[in-house]
C-alpha cells in the first residue's frame, strides 16, 4: 500500500468533513463543561473572590497554577513547529499543524485564567491605560499579545496554501459558514510561484522571529515570580528552568494531541510510530533537563539551608507538598524518562503515557512552585494551607474544555496535517517508507494500524 | 583589491532589489504610520503616573508643602516597651485603634501584633523537631504596620501603577485603579496587603466618606489595601491611631525631615534616637530600606516576662450596621 | 539642687577648695552667715546667629560667668530646644559643652526644625551654683529640602523606549511577514501560471 500526495490530501480533507459521533458527543459534553465554567465565573464575579480557596495569605492559587501550565504547553507548540522547521527536521511535518494549533489554543485559555483570577476584571484596560514598563506583570501582558498574535501569523501562513486546497477541493461540498471561512481566509491562493516564493521568504521570518519570542514569553511569566522576594522564587535559574519546563510540557501535550487526532481521523498511515518516537526523544531530552535543574536548584539549596530555602525543602522533602513533590520526581520525571531509554517500552503507547505523565508533572510542579512560594510564612505565623474550591475547580474544568474544543473547532476548519510541509519536506514518501517497513516486519506499528 | 571590486559589484547590484514602485512606497508609508503609532502610543501606555482619579485630592497634600520642605514620615517601635498589651489585659491597642478608626474591615490588621521567637531557629521552620530546646527561650512583641519601604517591591511590580511611593515617603494604593491581580501581596516580604476577598463588612458610616488614598475609604471589594501611615492626620498634627492608643507609648511616629519622633509623651532627635539604640529595620538584608524602624527588646521595660505567650483576639469595628451581602473570611484558610 | 551646709561637710576633700571659694565670695560681697547662704547664681549668655537656614551648622555659644562677671570652667553646659511636634510639646536636647577657662561652651548644630527655635542653655548648677539658663530665639528660614532618599538605579539604555521599540519591532515583523503574502497573493490573484506537481490547490485538482 502506498501513499500518494493525493491520498493524503483525501485523508486530509475526508477528516475534515467527517462528524463522527463521538466528536458530536464530546463537542457537546466539552460545551456543557464551558457553560458550567462560565456560571462559576458569574458567581464568582457577583461574590468575588471569597469563592475561591485563595486568601490574604497564599493569594495566588489554582488559576495561576494553570496560567502558568497553560502558557508552558503552549511552548511546545511554537517549539516542535517552528525550532523543527529551523533545524530542518523533515518528520516535524505532520506534526506542525497540531502543535501551532495547541499554542494558539493554549494561548487563548491562560490568558482567560488571568481574567479569571482578578478582583476587577472589568478594570483589565488599566494594563493598557496605565502600563508601567517596569512592572512583570506588564512584560507579560504584552508578552503573551505578541506571542499570541506572532503564533496565530505563523499558524496562518502555514495553514494558508491548504486551505486554498480545500477551498478548490471541497469548497462547494462544504456548510456555508465553513465555506465562507475558506474562502476568505485563502486569500486568493493559487499556488502561483511567486506566491509560494513570498510565503517561503514570510515563514522564513516568522520562524526565526517566533522561537525567540517564545523564549522571551516563558521567561517573563517566570519572572512575575522569579521578580519578587519570595525564597524559593527568587532564583535566577527561574527563566531557564520555566523554558525547559514549558518545551517538557509542551511535546507531551503535542503526543496527546497526535495520537487523539490519528485515532479520530484515521491518519495512522501519515502519523507512523517514527514521529512518537522522535517526540518521544524530545520529551526525554527536556525531561532530562529538568531533573537536572531540579538537582542543581535543590542540592545547593538544601546543602546550606539558609534561611527560607529550608523551610521550602523541608515542605517538599516531607512536609505539606512533599506528595506533590515526590509524585513530580518520580512519575512526571523519572518514569517518563525511563519509559523513553528502556527499549520494550519505547512504542506508541510508551510516549503517550510518558507524554501524560509529563503533563501531569508539570502541572504538580507548577503547583508547588506557586502555592508552595506562597506557603512561605514571612511573619511567625501557622504556615497556611490552600484547598482549591468547588468554584475554581468549575472554572479550571471550563477553561481545560474550552481548550480542547478550541483544538477540536480548528480541526474542522483546516487539515489538520499539513499536506504542504508533507510534500515539501518529503515526508510523504518517509511515511511510505515507513509502511513498508511495519508491513514487512509485522512490528507494533502494523498491530496498531 | 579583488575584494574591493568585489563590494563594488554588490554594491552596483543593490538599486535592482531596492527599486521602489509606487505600490511599496504605499506600503512603506503605511508601515511607518503603523510603527509610528506604535512608537508614539506605547510610551504612552508604559507610563503610568500614579493616582489619576485622586490627582486633585493628592496634588493638595504635596503641593501645600510644596513652598516649604516636604515631611519625610517614619516611625520608631521600641519592642523594649511592646507586651504585646499583656499588662493591660486587652488586644494590642495599637491593632485595635487602627481597627476602629480606620473602619478597617474584619480580617485585615494593617498594624499586626507578631509574637517573635526570640531564637531565631524556632518558629522559621515549622517542621523542625519542637521537642528540642531552642537556645534562647521566650518571645517577644512585633508590632507590624506597612514597612513603607524607599525600594517598595509591591511598588515596583504594580502593572498600572496603582500602588507607588509618594513624595513624602508613605506608599499608598488607589484603590480605584487597583485591578485585583494581588502581585504586590506576593512581591511584599512583610506579608503586609491585604484583599477583600468578598463584599468587605464594613459598616454603612465608612460609605459616607469621600475617596482619597489617604484614608481609604469607603472600602472595596476585590482591591487591596495596607496600612497608609496616616499622611493626612500627621500633617494636621496627629499622631496615628496606633502611635496615640499604645498604653506603654512603644511607637513614634515622626518625620525624617525634621529629625523629630514623638510617642505621644515625649519628642525625640531620631537620628541620635536611632543611633543611640542600635535601631534595625525588619529585614534589613532585603534592601527594601523601610521607614519603619525598630529597638529591639521584648518588653522588658513594660515588666514583661519573655516567657508570657500570647496576646488577646483583637476586635474590629463590626459592631455598627454592616453592609448587605458582607461577607466573613480569615487571613488563611 | 540646695546643698546644706553639713551636706557639703561630708563630701569629700575636693570640695574644701571650692568651699573656700564660697567663703571667700560670701565674705566679699558681705553676706552675714554662711548657714543660710543662697548659692550665687551665675550667668549664661546664650549667643548664636539670629537666622539659619536649614541643616546650617551653625555655632551655638554659652558664656557661664558668676555674678561678678568672672568665667567659670568645667562646668557642664546643656543646650535644648523647645519643639513641639504631633501635639506634644517638650525640650530636645542639642547636645551638652564644657566651659573652658574664658567660660565658653561651644556647640555646632543643625537645627531642622522651620520657624522660631526656642534654644536653651542651661546650667544644671553645682556644689558651688545654682542653676541658670538662658533662652533665645533662633529663626529659621524657609530652605532646602535636606532630607532625601537614595535615587533609583537606572541602568542606562534599560527604558521605556527600548520595550517600546522590541514590542513595536516584534509587530512589525508579524505585519510585514503577513503583507507580504497577501500582495503577492493580491498581485498574482488572476495570473494564470503552469502546474507543477508542488503547486497546491486547484493545480493538484487539474
Amino acid at each position: 500500500m502506498t501513499y500518494s500526495t493525493e491520498s493524503l490530501e483525501r485523508a486530509t480533507v475526508e477528516a475534515m468533513q467527517r462528524f463522527s459521533k463521538r466528536y458530536i458527543i464530546s463537542f457537546i459534553v466539552l460545551s456543557a463543561f464551558v457553560v458550567a465554567g462560565i456560571v462559576a465565573y458569574i458567581n464568582q464575579l457577583q461574590n468575588g473572590l471569597y469563592e475561591t480557596g485563595m486568601r490574604d495569605r497564599i493569594t495566588w492559587g489554582l488559576y495561576i497554577v494553570m496560567f502558568v501550565f497553560f502558557i508552558g504547553a503552549s511552548m511546545g507548540g511554537t517549539f516542535v513547529s517552528a525550532a523543527l522547521r529551523l533545524a530542518d527536521m523533515g518528520w516535524r511535518a505532520p506534526i506542525s499543524r497540531g502543535a501551532e494549533y495547541i499554542t494558539v489554543s493554549a494561548l487563548f485559555t491562560a490568558s482567560l485564567f488571568i481574567f479569571a483570577d482578578m478582583g476587577h476584571p472589568e478594570r483589565a484596560i488599566n494594563i493598557l491605560l496605565f502600563g508601567r514598563w517596569e512592572s512583570p506583570l506588564v512584560w507579560d501582558v504584552y508578552g503573551l499579545n505578541t506571542y499570541i498574535a506572532g503564533s496565530m501569523v505563523y499558524l496562518y501562513l502555514a495553514v494558508l496554501p491548504d486551505l486554498a486546497l480545500v477551498r478548490d477541493r471541497v469548497g462547494h461540498q462544504l456548510d456555508p459558514i465553513r465555506r465562507l471561512f475558506v474562502i476568505m481566509f485563502s486569500a486568493s491562493w493559487t499556488g502561483h510561484p511567486k506566491q509560494v516564493k513570498a510565503l517561503d521568504t514570510s515563514l522564513k521570518v516568522m520562524t526565526v522571529v517566533i522561537v525567540p519570542v517564545a523564549v522571551m514569553m516563558h521567561t517573563v511569566t517566570s519572572w512575575i515570580f522569579g521578580m519578587t522576594l519570595r525564597e524559593p522564587w527568587d532564583s535566577p535559574m527561574f527563566g531557564i528552568y520555566f523554558v525547559v519546563g514549558a518545551v517538557y510540557s509542551g511535546v507531551g501535550l503535542i503526543v496527546v494531541f497526535m495520537y487523539v487526532m490519528r485515532r479520530m481521523n484515521h491518519m495512522e498511515a501519515f502519523l507512523t510510530e517514527r514521529h512518537f518516537l522522535n517526540m518521544g526523544k524530545l520529551l526525554a531530552g527536556a525531561g532530562g533537563v529538568m531533573i537536572f535543574f531540579q538537582i542543581s536548584d535543590l542540592v545547593t539549596a538544601g546543602f546550606k539551608l539558609k534561611g527560607d530555602s529550608a523551610f521550602n525543602l523541608y515542605q517538599l522533602a516531607d512536609g505539606a507538598m512533599a506528595p506533590i513533590f515526590w509524585t513530580y520526581i518520580w512519575v512526571g520525571l523519572m518514569i517518563p524518562l525511563a519509559l523513553m531509554l528502556l527499549p520494550w517500552t519505547r512504542t506508541i503507547w510508551g510516549v503517550l503515557i510518558a507524554s501524560v505523565l509529563a503533563n501531569v508533572g508539570m502541572m504538580l510542579e507548577r503547583y508547588f512552585i506557586v502555592i508552595g512560594g506562597l506557603r512561605l510564612p514571612l511573619n511567625p505565623y501557622h504556615a497556611p494551607s490552600y484547598m482549591p474550591t468547588l468554584t475554581e475547580l468549575t472554572i479550571v474544568l471550563g477553561l481545560c474544555s474550552l481548550f480542547i474544543l478550541i483544538l477540536m473547532i480548528m480541526m474542522k476548519l483546516a487539515p489538520a496535517i499539513s499536506v504542504q510541509e508533507m510534500i515539501e519536506t518529503g515526508e510523504i514518501e518517509a511515511v511510505q517508507h515507513d509502511a513498508r517497513r511495519a508491513a514487512s516486519t509485522d512490528g507494533p506499528e502494523g498491530a496498531v494500524a | 583589491m579583488e575584494s574591493h571590486s568585489d563590494i563594488d559589484q554588490v554594491s552596483d547590484d543593490k538599486p535592482k532589489n531596492w527599486d521602489i514602485s509606487r505600490r511599496k512606497m504605499i506600503k512603506m508609508l503605511g508601515g511607518a504610520t503603523a510603527a509610528g503609532l506604535a512608537v508614539g502610543y506605547l510610551p504612552k501606555a508604559l507610563r503610568a503616573e500614579p493616582v489619576a482619579e485622586n490627582a486633585a485630592d493628592f496634588q493638595v497634600a504635596t503641593d501645600a508643602e510644596s513652598s516649604e520642605r516636604l515631611r519625610q514620615w517614619m516611625m520608631i517601635i521600641d519592642l523594649r516597651r511592646c507586651d504585646g498589651c499583656q499588662s493591660q489585659g486587652t488586644p494590642p491597642q495599637c491593632t485595635e485603634a487602627c481597627n476602629m478608626g480606620h473602619f478597617v474591615p474584619k480580617p485585615m490588621q494593617w498594624i499586626e501584633v507578631y509574637e517573635h521567637e526570640l531564637s531565631r531557629d524556632v518558629g522559621e521552620i515549622a517542621p523542625l523537631d519542637s521537642s528540642t530546646t531552642p537556645p534562647i527561650e521566650g518571645t517577644k512583641f512585633m508590632p507590624t504596620p506597612c514597612m513603607q519601604c524607599q525600594n517598595a517591591p509591591c511598588v515596583n511590580v504594580c502593572p498600572v501603577g496603582a500602588t507607588w511611593t509618594t513624595p513624602e515617603g508613605i506608599t499608598l494604593i488607589d484603590q480605584n485603579r487597583c485591578i485585583g491581580c494581588r502581585m504586590c501581596m506576593a512581591a511584599c516580604p512583610y506579608e503586609r496587603r491585604s484583599f477583600t476577598w468578598g463584599e468587605p463588612p464594613t459598616s454603612h458610616a465608612a460609605d459616607f466618606v469621600e475617596h482619597s488614598v489617604e484614608h481609604q475609604l469607603p472600602i472595596q471589594k476585590g482591591v487591596v489595601y495596607k496600612c497608609d501611615f496616616c499622611p493626612e492626620m500627621a500633617r494636621a498634627g496627629r499622631l496615628p491611631f496606633c502611635a496615640s492608643s499604645c498604653p506603654q507609648n512603644a511607637i513614634y511616629y515622626g518625620d525624617l525631615e525634621e529629625d523629630l519622633a514623638s510617642n505621644g509623651d515625649e519628642v525625640v532627635r531620631v537620628s541620635e534616637f536611632l543611633a543611640e539604640h542600635s535601631a534595625f529595620r525588619h529585614k534589613e538584608e532585603l534592601r527594601t530600606r523601610p521607614r519603619v524602624y525598630y529597638i529591639d527588646g521584648h518588653g522588658e521595660l513594660a515588666g514583661r516576662d519573655p516567657k508570657t505567650h500570647g496576646t488577646m483576639p483583637v476586635r474590629w469595628n463590626i459592631d455598627l450596621d454592616i453592609k448587605d451581602g458582607a461577607k466573613n473570611w480569615e487571613r488563611s484558610s | 539642687m540646695i546643698h546644706s551646709f553639713t551636706a557639703l561637710l561630708s563630701r569629700s576633700q575636693q570640695l574644701l577648695g571650692a568651699l573656700a571659694i564660697v567663703i571667700a565670695l560670701a565674705g566679699v560681697m558681705g553676706w552675714s552667715s554662711i548657714a543660710s547662704a543662697q548659692q550665687p547664681v551665675p550667668s549664661v549668655n546664650l549667643g548664636f546667629e539670629p537666622s539659619a537656614l536649614p541643616g546650617e551648622t551653625i555655632a551655638v555659644s554659652a558664656y557661664l560667668t558668676d555674678p561678678l562677671g568672672n568665667p567659670i570652667y568645667d562646668a557642664e553646659i546643656e543646650f535644648h530646644y523647645d519643639v513641639e511636634f504631633m501635639n506634644v510639646t517638650d525640650s530636645v536636647e542639642i547636645g551638652t559643652a564644657v566651659t573652658n577657662e574664658t567660660g565658653l561652651a561651644l556647640l555646632t548644630w543643625q537645627p531642622r526644625s522651620d520657624g522660631e527655635n526656642h534654644i536653651v542653655a542651661s546650667f544644671a548648677g553645682n556644689d558651688v551654683f545654682a542653676e541658670a539658663s538662658d533662652t533665645q530665639i533662633l529663626e529659621v528660614l524657609p530652605g532646602e529640602q535636606l532630607y532625601r532618599e537614595l535615587p533609583p538605579y537606572r541602568i542606562p539604555g534599560a527604558n521605556m523606549w527600548l520595550t517600546s521599540g522590541l514590542i513595536t519591532t516584534v509587530w512589525l515583523i508579524f505585519i510585514f511577514s503577513l503583507a507580504l503574502v497577501g500582495w503577492a497573493n493580491l498581485k498574482t490573484r488572476n495570473e494564470p501560471h503552469t502546474s507543477n506537481t508542488e503547486a497546491k490547490g486547484g493545480s493538484a485538482d487539474a
